[in-house]
């Protein structure tokens, strides 16, 4: 199972050699890996050449940004299953091997992400895992994996943690929206939730790079403003403030009572029991 | 993949691997330890007399280990004592040549140990396993460990009402001074569980806290949970178990405790019955390292 992955990369060399060398280190995968320059002038280019006989295609060169980096990134690829690593971030070693595993034992897969999101800080020690609860489609659009809604919000999506078919990147357009300049990922996400569940895997997958500049308060605010925008193109709206308490009041029960609310979204895991053998979809309710 | 920035201040650490006869995994445990490059650290092989491929794989490496053998000893246990008798790093840890480390493990063990002076050991929060060809099936969270709940069973498979989770050897690691205060052994005697009668020392010592970054990875193998394997260990969990004045348990408590369970996490603490346990975690953003509390019933 062939995995096309795309690093979109702009004056960031610092991190650039290990974001490239957690792709080109995986354990058992067959990648193919572009990296797409947006004409960097700080040393990104020779590191980039130093692997260049091991990447499929790497250009470098000025463009409109990071989603037009990806598009012309995305188009020199064939993989069945597509995802892409920011030239900050990466991989943990067996990611793609994992995935892989996971999309050629489950057809009914069409993408996934990890239950256990990794963080680095800005030196790049792996800092802090944690667990997530899983993702339902429904729960995106009402704001569920955007901080907008402080009381509703509980984790985004992991972006490098996402892999996904090609089949369904080409049902939901088949390119980024060169149009967002910071949430390409939270629209694509959007878009590929109209065809398909968003499906956790019980294995960390991506590590994220914290920078102190990522959550400047600009930053975080445009982000914040673009995925307004983008979740108000759907006809979903953020719980009221009644809902808020007696999804509170919910989450006090058991477990196994939260279905029993009608206030419950399904989320599905994947995982192997015990010894393990195979992978299989496990359900599971949040509030 | 290398830790990009060593910091000279880096604590000394020292990893212990018993081998004997698993060449089909021995290199990937090696190449786990070493690849981290970690600039501080002091790593032993103990090989009991392997006449499978592992010596040549030893011998590969072997200008970048501190000190290796291979002749036949009495035993795992044996081979991890002789590796930590030569050591002398400040934390130690062992590795079994069929498990892995993450490949952030000592830079992130060593940070956390520098921060918190009053810790230690510490363990995974998120213990991880791959199967017998080494693919990655699975991480989990460890609800975290109090030394009253690991005598009375909690961290032993024998008692389903009251047990959670075992504690993951190779995510695990300590200072030299615990290792001493403990004894400054392993039982050389215990063909399985040698782990299981350490912990138990160490908790006269001191509480065990979770780390909220995975370090290990378990080999899951065909016979790891068989009934040969398994019944001695549970035996051995239970005579070091028997050493202690703590009981499991009883019918009446199991229910309680049930029933406890259904509350919320917060109210937990209100029924007499939790255990405290403690977290180093780091919050969103550049915040340090903090260590938290949670309860478990």
């Amino acid at each position: 199972m062939k995995f096309s992955i795309v690093t979109p990369s702009y004056n960031q060399a610092h991190f650039l050699e290990r974001c490239m060398r957690s792709v080109l280190e995986q354990e058992a995968a067959d990648v193919e890996y572009v990296v797409v320059d947006g004409g960097s002038t700080d040393g990104s280019v020779e590191t980039i050449k130093k692997y260049s006989s091991r990447l499929s295609y790497w250009t470098s060169r000025p463009d409109r940004g990071y989603a037009d980096a990806l598009n012309a990134g995305f188009e020199r690829t064939g993989g069945e299953i597509m995802g892409w690593l920011n030239s900050d971030d990466m991989l943990t070693p067996w990611a793609l091997r994992v995935a892989g595993s996971v999309f050629r034992a489950l057809p009914e897969v069409q993408w996934i992400t990890t239950l256990y999101p990794l963080v680095m800080d800005e030196d790049g020690m792996v800092v802090a895992a944690r667990r997530v609860e899983g993702y339902n489609a429904r729960a995106f659009y009402h704001g569920r994996n955007v901080p907008l809604s402080k009381n509703f919000y509980t984790s985004v999506i992991q972006q490098e943690s996402t892999f996904w078919r090609r089949g369904l990147w080409e049902r939901a357009g088949g390119s980024m929206d060169a149009g967002l300049r910071m949430a390409g990922d939270f629209d694509l996400w959007a878009r590929f939730f109209q065809y398909a569940d968003l499906y956790a895997v019980g294995v960390p997958l991506g590590c994220f790079r914290f920078q102190r500049e990522s959550i400047t308060s600009s930053r975080m605010d445009s982000y914040l403003e673009e995925c307004r925008t983008v979740l108000k193109r759907y006809p979903y709206r953020t719980p009221s403030g009644v809902e808020l308490i007696a999804r509170r009041m919910a989450r006090l029960l058991p477990r196994r009572l939260y279905p029993a609310t009608g206030l419950a979204y399904p989320v599905f895991h994947i995982r192997q029991e015990g010894r393990g053998s195979e992978w299989k979809i496990f359900r599971d309710w949040i509030l | 993949m290398a830790t990009v920035n060593p910091k000279p201040d880096f604590p000394k650490i020292s990893l212990v691997t018993p081998s004997f006869q698993q060449d089909r995994f021995l290199e990937a445990c090696i190449r786990s330890v070493l690849d981290q490059e970690y600039t501080n650290l002091e790593y032993f092989v103990m090989d009991g007399g392997s006449t499978d491929g592992s010596v040549e794989i030893i011998r590969k490496y072997a200008d970048r280990l501190s000190g290796w053998r291979s002749h036949a000893d009495s035993g795992h246990m044996d081979a991890v004592q002789e590796g930590f008798q030569r050591s002398g790093g400040e934390i130690m840890g062992w590795l079994n040549s069929d498990d892995r480390l993450t490949p952030w493990a000592f830079e992130v063990v060593a940070a956390v140990f520098r921060e918190f002076p009053e810790v230690q050991w510490i363990t995974s929060m998120y213990p991880m396993v791959m199967n017998a060809d080494g693919l990655v099936l699975a991480a989990r969270r460890a609800e975290g460990f109090h030394s009253e709940a690991f005598y009375r069973g909690r961290n032993a498979p024998f008692n389903p009402r009251f047990y959670s989770c075992m504690i993951q050897q190779e995510s695990t690691f300590w200072r030299r001074g615990l290792w001493e205060r403990a004894g400054a052994r392993v039982d050389i005697g215990l063909r399985v569980a040698g782990d299981f009668e350490l912990w138990s020392r160490f908790f006269e010592h001191a509480e065990l806290y979770t780390l909220a970054v995975p370090l290990g990875i378990f080999r899951i193998q065909p016979d790891s949970f068989s009934s040969r394997e398994f019944e001695p260990y549970m035996e051995v969990c239970r005579r070091v178990l028997a050493k202690y004045s703590h009981r499991p348990p009883g019918k009446l408590e199991s229910l309680a405790r049930r029933i406890a369970r259904e509350l919320p996490d917060r109210w937990q603490p209100l029924t007499g019955l939790a255990y405290p346990v403690s977290h180093i975690v780091k919050g969103s953003g550049d915040e340090p390292y903090a260590i938290r509390q949670s309860w478990i019933v």
